[in-house]
């Protein structure tokens, strides 16, 4: 029954974010924003079973905003953005841990910090293009991965490489969770006196309760997206923002309009840093799990499979292309197979996907969406 | 004092000479025309006024400064726009944007020194009163030149999709926007009909008179050439030829032979 | 329901207005003599009928229809903007067409792939030459024939008839793409065309860009190009005084349609068309 209400929930959320993008009068639009609005509240509550998995796919859409400004806006390509996932993750940690700041301050910090990082190692890598660029990000993620490995895992965490509970995003909540536990204890107790069968709504309090935590993270990383989706589009939009895309489409022509690309370049490193920083420290402070494993260059591989399944150079393509993979990956393979042998089975599966993607929507989900649109308005005029 | 200086140029690429020793004199407000047949060195010429490429030799001024003291994205600094043979416009983005990146220096939003970048950087990425004020500033600029040369109503189209003559003229306008004291078109007639190649003419010569920029244009099309220049060089395999007033050289044997070709009718 | 009542009414407007504006490519070709030479206008090597194209939301052609008689040298005239490139690719299949039909030789070709267009003779030339830089004059040559079946002998015999034509094209035979003129470019983009052995050439500015000079030796080689194969060719050229002079016939667009349509010597002589396009000397 819940799989059912969770599923039928699901697919509606879709097709109000689907309408929203694709109906073109004004009132009905705002409809189903308000919708689509009203799904994202109610989201957790009712899908309950989906919320750690949507909550990665949150933490990769803003990995995927800041890989996508560097590629798809600025044109230079990265093969080793989980390098920077990295850097955040362990700046962040690490003002936790040694220097003892908030928790927010500290993820903020850790998006700066990457982004510092990130426009100093532009320097050298960014004179290169093209493939020779790729190696060299690739040589950066090889460099930092061993790194990770070798030192900062144990300067940062001692032998354990786990984040403790106190400084993870869920801890904001623990004492709701624990009065809320102690008050479905004691129904649970009158109920057994009354020795009557437990209310309808016993269930659902009793999975919320269980996963408080994780519904804390959901609303406190959507809004940081959300904002982080505000600060993209405002950048994206105006100086900074066009001075990457005329240095993308082409190079001389933006030097002769005044713009030094060389600085641009550093600038386009440094951004897409500074969000694979906050996805990194975000990381860090919800699955706690910190040792090199977390930062492989197959995150870096599928961050980019994301950017170009959902739509190159822009950021609904670059949130799109994140759930898209993660509900692939976390929900509907499972799903079918729910057994280990499954599993591998499953990788392939996504494998498949990713190529077929490639083949029949060559620019992305979003361009899929856009051509549907025009398609649509053309009929009607 | 000439507003551009050539002297002595040379340019070599490895051991082809694709500019070899030229002499050049542009006096501040007029039109001059460099013509030559295909492959002579007049777009290289181009590059090296605008510092893309190195030149081997020779030395450049501009307003009595040292070119070559210069970066290619300072260029525009001393009043220098140019545009392209074979358009280099920003092909993903709008007609608006391709103006907007044109503004690049002049937008400011905060313009205190030293840290005005980063502080203008802030108020952009918030949307900032000060970033409304010079966005809002820059657009109605960019609809202005694009009403000084006709093409209002196709300001958020793609770049891409339009037609050769049209992204010709564009970048003309992205070009002016920048509001240069010397301008150098490459070919800027290519992909225009001869009726639009008329107007184009008139519109060069208003550029010249009303907003008094010095022009230099590589241009094919004689008609347009002769009707607008009052200087003309000649470049053949990378050396001058010939130069002087339009009638002199239109009747100068060596230009004949080696690119107008004889006229049968 | 009021709402699509007037969308209908405006859609009939819509169809009343162009209507009148079309051109029945019968009744344009009935002309057939042309300086003394014999050109069927029955006989249509392209035959373009209510053609509609978009990109993205912009309408780009507005119901074209024309004809392309077998042999004749057919100029398309217009400013910049309306449609002439646009035409061009839909006949060769790189615009899809949303409405309307193309017929090459009388069988349709508006739903077949570029690659099988060619296949059936019909080559276009696109507008900036796009010759491959680092590949000698003759791999670029070779190039132009792997659309169509030729064993080597056949493709030597190819590369032969391209060289009578473009004899500059023999002195640089091994030299490669980037290092040739802008005329020379061109002119190894048209005789790359040819090596597919065409019986329909789409040109799409020829003299862009060039010297006059060259512009000269290019037009004069079209010209003996279609005296001496006999070969269609449809022709886009803004210098359209040059173009018409070596044309049987020419069609003006304008935003989108066909406006006008005759023999190329009539549109020459008429005063509207010279002030509009030839410059009005």
């Amino acid at each position: 029954m819940t799989t059912f209400i969770s599923t039928i929930f699901g697919l509606a959320g879709m097709l109000f974010f689907f309408l929203a993008f694709i109906k073109d009068k004004p009132s009905t639009k705002r409809t189903y924003k308000m919708l689509a609005g009203a799904f994202i509240l109610l989201f957790p509550f009712i899908m309950t079973s989906w919320v750690q998995g949507i909550n990665t796919a949150l933490v990769y859409a803003i990995l995927a905003i800041g890989l996508n400004i560097l590629l798809g806006n600025a044109g230079q390509i990265s093969l080793g953005h989980a390098a920077f996932y990295a850097v955040g993750a362990y700046i962040s940690s690490a003002l936790v841990l040694h220097a003892e700041l908030p928790l927010f301050l500290s993820i903020l910090l850790a998006g700066i910090g990457t982004a510092i990082v990130g426009f100093l190692l532009g320097t050298p890598v960014l004179r290169l293009k093209g493939h020779f660029l790729g190696i060299a990000t690739l040589g950066l993620h090889v460099l930092i991965y061993n790194l990770v490995k070798d030192k900062l895992k144990g300067v940062v965490f001692g032998a354990s490489a786990k984040m403790p509970e106190v400084h993870k995003i869920s801890y904001l909540t623990k004492s709701w969770e624990y009065s809320l536990k102690n008050s479905l204890s004691s129904l649970d107790y009158q109920i057994e006196i009354l020795g009557k069968s437990k209310p309808f709504y016993y269930d659902f309090v009793d999975t919320i309760t269980k996963s408080i935590g994780q519904i804390t993270e959901y609303f406190i990383i959507f809004v940081i997206l959300v904002l982080l989706v505000y600060m993209a589009r405002n950048i994206l939009r105006t100086k900074v923002g066009r001075a990457l895309a005329a240095l993308r489409d082409s190079e001389v022509a933006a030097r002769m309009l005044g713009v030094n690309i060389a600085i641009f370049k550093n600038i386009a490193f440094g951004l897409s840093a500074f969000y694979a920083g906050i996805a990194g420290a975000i990381y860090a402070h919800t699955t706690g799990a910190l040792d090199e494993t977390s930062f492989e260059l197959t995150i870096s591989l599928m961050i980019l499979a994301m950017i170009i399944i959902g739509g190159i150079a822009t950021i609904q393509g670059a949130i799109i292309g994140a759930f898209f993979f993660q509900v692939l990956n976390m929900q509907v393979i499972p799903l079918i197979f729910s057994s280990g042998k499954g599993q591998m089975l499953g990788s392939t599966i996504m494998g498949l996907c990713v190529v077929l993607a490639v083949i029949f929507v060559p620019k992305g989900i979003v361009y899929m969406l856009w051509q549907m649109k025009i398609k649509l308005t053309q009929k009607r005029s | 004092m000439a507003l551009l200086e050539i002297k002595d140029l040379v340019m070599r690429f490895g051991g082809l000479t694709a500019i070899d020793h030229l002499n050049m004199k542009i006096e501040e407000g007029t039109i001059v025309a460099l013509i030559g047949p295909n492959g002579a060195g007049k777009s290289t010429f181009f590059n090296c006024v605008t510092r893309i490429y190195e030149v081997t030799n020779g030395e450049l001024y501009f307003n009595n400064e040292d070119l070559r003291k210069y970066d290619p994205h300072e260029i525009i600094k001393l009043g220098i726009a140019r545009s392209f043979q074979n358009l280099e416009l920003f092909d993903n983005l709008t007609v608006l944007n391709n103006l907007l990146v044109a503004q690049h220096l002049k937008i400011k939003p905060v313009k205190t020194p030293g840290v005005g970048g980063i502080l203008s950087f802030f108020s952009d990425m918030f949307l900032l009163p000060s970033t409304k004020k010079v966005e809002k500033e820059a657009v109605m600029e960019a609809l202005k030149i694009l009403d000084l040369l006709g093409l209002r109503g196709i300001e958020n189209l793609l770049v891409s999709i339009l037609p050769y003559g049209t992204r010709k003229l564009i970048e003309l306008a992205r070009a002016l926007i920048t509001k240069p004291k010397f301008l150098m078109l490459d070919e800027p007639a290519a992909g225009l009909n001869e009726k639009e190649k008329k107007e184009l003419g008139i519109l060069l010569k208003r550029i010249r008179d009303e907003l008094g920029i010095t022009l230099l244009v590589i241009e094919h099309d004689m008609s347009l050439v002769m009707s607008i220049s009052e200087y003309i060089y000649v470049l053949s395999f990378g050396k001058p030829i010939a130069e002087g007033k339009p009638s002199e050289v239109q009747n100068n044997p060596a230009v004949i032979e080696a690119y107008l070709g004889k006229e049968e009718e | 329901m009021a709402q699509e009542k007037s969308g209908l009414n405006e859609a009939i407007n819509e169809t009343v207005d162009w209507e009148t504006l079309v051109i029945e490519p019968s009744k344009i070709c009935r002309a057939p003599k042309l300086d003394g030479e014999e050109v069927d206008s029955q006989n249509l090597a392209l035959k373009l009928n209510n053609i509609d194209a978009y990109y993205g939301k912009v309408q780009a052609l507005r119901r074209v229809s024309f004809g392309v008689p077998t042999g004749a040298i057919v100029s398309l005239l217009g400013a910049n903007g309306a449609g002439k490139s646009t035409t061009l690719r839909v006949i060769s299949g790189m615009v899809k067409a949303a409405n309307g039909d193309v017929e090459l030789f009388g069988e349709k070709i508006v739903h077949i792939s570029p690659e099988k267009i060619v296949a059936r003779g019909l080559i276009h030339v696109p507008e900036g030459r796009q010759v491959f830089p680092e590949l000698t004059v003759e791999e670029n040559l070779k190039i132009g024939s792997y659309s169509v079946k030729q064993n080597n002998k056949e493709r030597a015999e190819s590369i032969d008839i391209v060289y009578t034509f473009f004899p500059k094209l023999k002195q640089r035979r091994n030299q490669i793409g980037q290092t040739l003129s802008g005329g020379e470019q061109q002119m190894l983009a048209i005789g790359r065309g040819l090596m597919a052995k065409p019986k329909v050439l789409l040109l799409d500015e020829p003299s862009l860009g060039l010297a006059p000079v060259i512009v000269k030796e290019i037009f004069e080689m079209l010209k003996n190009l279609n005296k001496q194969t006999g070969m269609t060719i449809l022709l886009v050229e803004q210098n359209a005084s040059k173009a018409l002079k070596i044309s049987h016939f020419g069609f003006v667009l304008e935003t989108g349609k066909i406006v006008m349509g005759d023999k190329a010597q009539v549109l020459l002589a008429n005063e509207d068309i010279k002030k509009a396009y030839l410059g009005g000397h």
